[in-house]
């Protein structure tokens, strides 16, 4: 009968049996049931049913639950290996969002330093270079230029010995580029393994 | 655990377990064993109660430090039914045990542990009926449903009390515990041939 109740009506049932209900609802619903014999069986077989839980045979533990200091060892040695997995996971996947986002910054800086260096470089040659002389340069028959080219082919060799002979500065955002790849596909590596395991020790322990 | 004087109260033995004391905590856990069990047992319904009961003791005493006092009988029967849920989770995600209980389960077919040195072959076949009605309908709430029951009724616990083992607000509770009633009501109705008289329920339709 309780299950055909208004919710509200059973919830104060309920709580009526529990001695709940402060003195108001108490008393108004003592004088509801007076006049609702349906409420008030419903009052009765909620007792019965709670008399029925309270009579549920309790059983003795069946054996002691006591701890020692093995067991606690044991169990420390699994959550600490767990936990271990864990954080591996989580600091390799840190990691490699870092490395990610350093690799796009380095990216983009070089891009926009090769950008400036190209415009940089082209603009002088081009705004100083006296019209005649564009004009010669333009119009030079092919045995003059053959001459001019032979010339200058040892300058640019020299040069190019004289820049390999001296080391270049140290540039963060090409080492990064350099190590990028490798330090991203490492970390995604170790951060897979460590959730694989984690997960593994976590579902064979499940 | 001979170092602990036997009038140490409940008090001095959770300050000496805080400190790291584990025959201290262990009084406690003697203390508790009966209770936490049960409700495992109720909550699970088999023999995996007597893991969730040791995993509980030894997350209590890793974590005691935490107490900050109240009731230490609901601070610890929140690990319990916090456990147990977990346990259910791993069920439904992997279901291979069922959550009724089982019929050749040792417990419901020999209900040795039922037995009372007074009680004659008649009775402890009632209590031995009594309890597998309770158990069959008790599997078919939710579980959260059902740890208000167990708490309430089963082991008489308090609104406040179980409203902190169950760390929810004392209005849901009730609402739980009114609607768990109800509910077992209806079910134990279908077993009104195994109650004792004294426990059929009314199934009679108005």
């Amino acid at each position: 009968m309780p299950n055909r109740l208004p919710a509200r009506d059973l919830e104060q049932l309920s709580a009526y049996m529990d001695g709940q209900l402060d003195l108001r609802r108490r008393t108004e619903l003592e004088a509801r049931m007076k006049t609702d014999p349906i409420l008030a069986a419903a009052l009765g077989e909620l007792r019965t049913t709670q008399a029925i839980l309270r009579r549920a045979p309790q059983r003795r533990a069946p054996r002691n639950f006591t701890l020692s200091p093995a067991m606690l060892g044991a169990k420390t040695q699994t959550i600490s290996a767990w936990n271990n997995l864990r954080l591996v996971s989580a600091v390799a996947t840190i990691l490699l969002v870092v490395v990610f986002a350093g690799d796009l910054w380095a990216n983009n800086q070089l891009g926009l330093a090769a950008s400036a260096t190209s415009v940089a470089e082209e603009a002088p040659q081009t705004l100083m270079m006296p019209e005649p002389a564009m004009k010669e340069s333009e119009t030079t028959t092919p045995e003059f230029a053959g001459d001019a080219a032979g010339e200058a082919q040892p300058f640019a060799l020299e040069i190019e010995r004289v820049a390999q002979e001296q080391p270049a500065p140290f540039d963060l955002r090409v080492f990064i580029l350099d190590y990028a790849r490798l330090l991203e596909l490492g970390l995604m590596a170790i951060a897979a393994a460590a959730a694989l395991l984690a997960w593994r020790r976590r579902h064979n322990k499940a | 655990m001979e170092g602990i004087g036997l009038s140490m109260d409940e008090v001095q033995l959770i300050q000496a377990a805080q400190g790291g004391d584990l025959d201290a905590f262990n009084r406690l856990v003697l203390t508790y064993q009966n209770l936490a069990f049960n409700v495992a047992w109720r909550l699970l319904g088999d023999d995996a109660a007597e893991d969730a009961t040791q995993d509980a003791f030894i997350a209590a005493y890793r974590s005691i430090h935490r107490f900050r006092g109240g009731s230490f009988k609901a601070w610890l029967l929140r690990i319990v039914t916090n456990g147990c849920y977990d346990e259910l989770r791993r069920r439904q995600r992997r279901p291979q045990t069922p959550l009724e209980p089982d019929p050749a389960d040792e417990n419901q077919a020999d209900p040795s542990w039922l037995a009372d040195p007074g009680e004659g072959p008649q009775e402890l076949a009632e209590r031995a009926e009594l309890n597998t009605a309770i158990q069959r309908c008790l599997s078919q709430l939710e579980p959260e449903f059902r740890a208000a029951v167990i708490l309430v009724d089963v082991q008489g616990l308090d609104y406040g009390e179980a409203a902190h083992a169950l760390k929810r607000p004392l209005g849901t509770v009730k609402s739980r515990l009114a609607r768990a009633r109800a509910r077992l009501q209806n079910c134990l109705q279908g077993f009104a041939e195994l109650l004792p008289d004294r426990f059929r329920l009314n199934m009679q339709e108005p």
